[in-house]
């Protein structure tokens, strides 16, 4: 979302954010063949969207909130697709597309458009969508808070999960490289070498 | 009077032998013999394969692919490498990989593999920091030699067209022969001696050599026709192994530092995928295996290069443990790098696309699991490239360095041929799949057993 808003808008309100339901719908014979595999689409949209409307009402900003809502949509097109309504999913994809890329064109005015109304109106509007969180005890909705601020903890359990055991594996593969070598063969512990003892030469 | 296809091959391997000893003879305009040599070899080359038929032409367009590798390899080292010792032995490697792709017998392609790696044990000539290179190379040729002196010692003829499907010296030959393949293409666990290489030694003679693939060439050109029985039987594990040594080494090449040995790493990745095609026995896989054995030898070949002008600019001790910043200064190198390492890794749009595809879908067909875990090797190669293009070329560069240092109009006009090359080709893939596609069908017929009347299979 750092990119320029229009291209934002192509190809995260209407072109990439689909591709993904657009293969699925394209294999929708294959997949209902197998309810194991319909049941694993719909857990997947369903997941989604619950993670995407949560943290997308943490979000601080325009462009962000809409990608979250748009995660959100393309989790509902998924349970579609699970259930094997088809057309459904199809007239969802195109009218979502529709209007989220023009959502994404006016994120920019919108704010603009927001003081205007504000003043307009002679004060900020009554706060809206705490409908559903009051309806959680207050702990719980402070954990789902901070569970929400931090994106579902997403990115910490795939650099725990994935990113750190494979840099591990490379770094002990490149141990196992080392196998039987001298401590210093390669170019750059060389030129270490010759620059340590460079320094060394002069301060004599 | 000669054989017009027997005089044009002799002129595509003699004319590079005697320029390597006229340029060791002659110290002035170097880079100009080399390149006229290498220019009649690709003349050479071309007639050869305009006359050859589509299902046997995979020799000579491997003599083309080769020559112009060669000939682009000539006009883009930089000044400070061409002295006569390395031009020499450009053109002595030249001379000898054409040999090995042009014969048809089992002792001269013996000598090919021994001569295209004598320039490789000259202290001078080649620098490495271990001794890991050249006992790689020694214990593939040691192997290929035991092999053919057992075959000989059984008494079988050597040309290879005669010993096809006769499976000559059984298992033991086999097993010497995948031994010569495993260690010349660096499958695992000797795939160390690549990096190394890479790392010591000149670096664009040294990608010339690993791209001869003569692995690869054994595997099409040897094992496939001479062993169709045990080769059913028994490949699976070398598709294995080329599968774990594509995946060992995409995983090593992630925490690398090194800009040539993680380019080493990437090469000996996606060329581990080209055996586990030729290994697949479908003529898709088989297709698949040979475009991207032309992808992969253009793409590495420019990588390397583009990182060697590089170095020659920026000083020998890049690294991709910070953010260089060199696009600021050399924009259009910083391009063509982009370009080759996409089409590496299988960009669609590019001939790689094609060539990854046909791969994954005759891997999937014969071995589903192989089929499984190659596009992982290709995502894992993937990321690593992209980090070494982010830290070579993006950031901002904290040096006085201010002079514009970006790719002559020589090394521009070679690079950009070779990304003519990958983008066209994966723009119109017909024009070069369709001829691989032939070859494949004459290596996968070469796979079908038929008993033969007299074979040592079951020693």
């Amino acid at each position: 979302m750092e990119g320029p808003t229009p291209s934002s808008a192509i190809f995260y309100g209407a072109i990439s954010i689909h591709a993904g339901a657009y293969l699925l719908l394209r294999v929708q014979p294959i997949l209902a063949q197998s309810r194991l595999a319909s049941a694993l689409v719909v857990a997947v949209g369903l997941l989604t969207a619950l993670h995407g409307t949560i943290v997308g009402r943490v979000s601080a900003d325009a462009k962000t909130s809409l990608a979250y809502a748009s995660l959100t949509q393309v989790g509902v097109v998924f349970v579609e697709i699970g259930l094997g309504w088809k057309w459904i999913a199809v007239a969802h994809i195109l009218g979502h597309a529709t209007v989220r890329t023009l959502q994404f064109l006016r994120a920019p005015s919108m704010l603009h458009d927001y003081h205007l109304m504000h003043s307009a109106v002679g004060g900020e509007f009554s706060p809206t969508g705490q409908v559903l969180e009051a309806l959680f005890p207050e702990r719980a909705q402070l954990w789902l808070y901070r569970w929400a601020l931090d994106r579902g903890h997403l990115d910490t359990i795939l650099d725990r999960a994935v990113v750190h055991p494979l840099m591990r594996l490379s770094s002990l593969f490149a141990r196992l490289d080392r196998i039987g070598l001298a401590p210093t063969t390669t170019r750059r512990d060389e030129a270490t070498l010759a620059l340590r003892s460079h320094a060394g030469g002069r301060s004599m | 009077m000669a054989n017009p296809a027997w005089t044009l091959t002799a002129v595509a391997i003699a004319v590079p032998w005697l320029a390597a000893i006229l340029v060791a003879a002659i110290r002035r305009q170097v880079r100009g013999i080399a390149f006229v040599a290498c220019l009649v070899s690709v003349v050479a080359s071309v007639l050869l394969l305009s006359a050859a038929p589509a299902r046997e032409s995979l020799d000579e367009a491997l003599m083309v692919l080769f020559s112009c590798l060669s000939a682009g390899a000539i006009l883009v080292l930089p000044r400070r490498d061409c002295t006569r010792g390395t031009m020499g032995g450009i053109l002595f490697l030249l001379g000898s990989t054409l040999l090995g792709y042009s014969t048809g017998n089992l002792l001269v392609l013996l000598a090919a593999w021994i001569l295209s790696t004598a320039p490789f044990f000259v202290e001078r000539w080649f620098r490495a920091l271990t001794w890991r290179p050249r006992i790689g190379m020694l214990l593939s040729s040691v192997a290929l030699v035991l092999a053919t002196a057992l075959i000989a010692v059984n008494g079988h003829d050597m040309s290879i067209d005669s010993l096809k499907g006769r499976s000559p010296g059984g298992m033991v030959v086999f097993g010497l022969l995948v031994v010569a393949v495993m260690f010349r293409k660096g499958i695992c666990p000797a795939h160390a001696w690549v990096a190394d290489a890479a790392e010591g030694g000149p670096v664009i003679p040294t990608a010339l050599l690993l791209n001869g693939h003569f692995g690869a060439l054994l595997v099409a050109k040897l094992i496939v026709p001479l062993f169709p029985y045990t080769s059913r039987n028994l490949f699976p594990v070398i598709s294995y192994l080329a599968l774990a040594t594509a995946l060992y080494v995409a995983i090593r090449a992630i925490t690398e530092n090194s800009p040539r040995r993680l380019l080493a790493f990437l090469a000996v990745s996606q060329s581990a995928c080209i055996l586990a095609g030729l290994e697949s026995r479908t003529a898709e896989g088989i297709t698949g295996a040979l475009v991207h054995w032309f992808v992969v030898t253009v793409c590495t070949m420019g990588l390397f290069g583009v990182l060697r002008l590089l170095e020659v600019r920026f000083g020998e001790n890049l690294t991709a443990s910070r953010y260089l910043g060199l696009a600021e200064h050399a924009p259009r190198l910083a391009v063509f790098f982009a370009v080759f390492g996409l089409a590496l890794v299988g960009l669609p749009g590019t001939l790689s696309f094609c060539s990854q595809d046909l791969l994954i879908h005759g891997t999937l067909a014969s071995h589903p699991l192989t089929g499984l875990l190659l596009p992982m090797a290709t995502a894992m190669n993937a990321v690593s490239l992209f980090r070494l293009f982010a830290r070579l070329f993006l950031g901002k560069r904290h040096t006085g360095f201010t002079v514009m240092a970006d790719a002559l109009s020589r090394e521009r006009w070679i690079l950009a041929a070779g990304v003519l090359f990958v983008v066209f080709g994966g723009l119109f893939p017909s024009v070069i799949v369709a001829r691989r596609s032939a070859e494949a069908e004459a290596v996968e017929q070469a796979t079908i057993y038929q008993p033969p009347m007299n074979t040592d299979e079951r020693r």
